[in-house]
């Protein structure tokens, strides 16, 4: 995962709402209309926060029968995680040779 | 009372239309007064709110998209341009021609009442055809079956 792909991803996630559609569809996978139900958020909008959420792989449709259920895809937010951990790790390292310098001079 | 169960909306990728054809047990006019009635849509799709040229919104109370009627001819055939990208991050206040899809109602007096059919078309315009026809085709299927759900109650 390139960072091109990881700043999507990000914005996707830098809303309460589609935090708590995402927290909804790891119960399950659910249509817009049962998330509509669920929350307090219209179809309409629901919708909306799907296709962003879609857009940059996090969720993906999953027909069922006369309804679109969306399902989280637990893969691309394990990238994410990983990413983030690398991130975490380098600033480990440089931490490290700082403390390593410092005491030395 | 039961109510009318219909078929669900189909997607045609190849031409960017989405389509759904409703038998509903309500007499023509009344389809008629619900899907051009401000009023009456407001009971089963959004808020209509539109100025003496048919321009102005459809809102719900976390969504509002641009709205226009684009040609009408009483009782048979209605059509209004919509910009509806579920995509996109930002719903524009006016309708944008060239980002934009027309979704057109078509009413037929049957001997059970009236056939309703809505063609939607010009997904191609829009930044993705692919997800927004997916959408639609939920909507238009969920909105119907409300809008069935209001004509054959007796309310």
């Amino acid at each position: 995962m390139t960072e091109s792909t990881l700043i999507p991803v990000f914005a996707a996630l830098g809303d309460e709402t589609r935090w708590s559609i995402l927290t909804e569809l790891g119960e399950g996978d659910a249509s817009a209309s049962a998330l509509a139900g669920r929350l307090p958020i219209t179809r309409q909008a629901i919708a909306k926060h799907l296709a962003v959420l879609q857009e940059v792989g996090l969720v993906e449709p999953v027909p069922a029968g006369r309804e679109i259920r969306y399902r989280v895809v637990g893969s691309e937010l394990a990238a994410t995680a990983r990413r983030l951990d690398a991130v975490g790790i380098a600033w480990d390292r440089r931490l490290a040779a700082i403390k390593q310098i410092a005491e030395g001079l | 009372m039961t109510m009318t169960s219909n078929p669900p909306a189909v997607v045609d990728e190849a031409d960017f239309i989405v389509r759904r054809t409703i038998s509903i047990a309500a007499p023509v006019h009344k389809v008629w007064s619900a899907i051009t009635d401000p009023e009456h849509i407001s009971r089963w799709f959004g808020r209509v709110q539109l100025d003496d040229r048919g321009v102005g919104s459809i809102s719900w109370p976390d969504r509002v998209l641009p709205l226009r009627l684009e040609s009408m001819d009483e009782p048979h055939a209605v059509s209004y341009r919509w910009t509806n990208d579920d995509v996109s991050s930002d719903d524009p206040a006016t309708v944008d021609d060239s980002h934009s899809t027309v979704f057109t109602f078509t009413l037929q007096a049957t001997d059970e009442g009236t056939q309703l059919t809505v063609v939607e078309t010009g997904f191609q315009s829009l930044a993705h055809p692919s997800a927004n026809l997916a959408s639609h085709r939920e909507g238009w299927t969920i909105e119907l079956d409300k809008l069935v759900v209001l004509l054959e109650s007796d309310v």
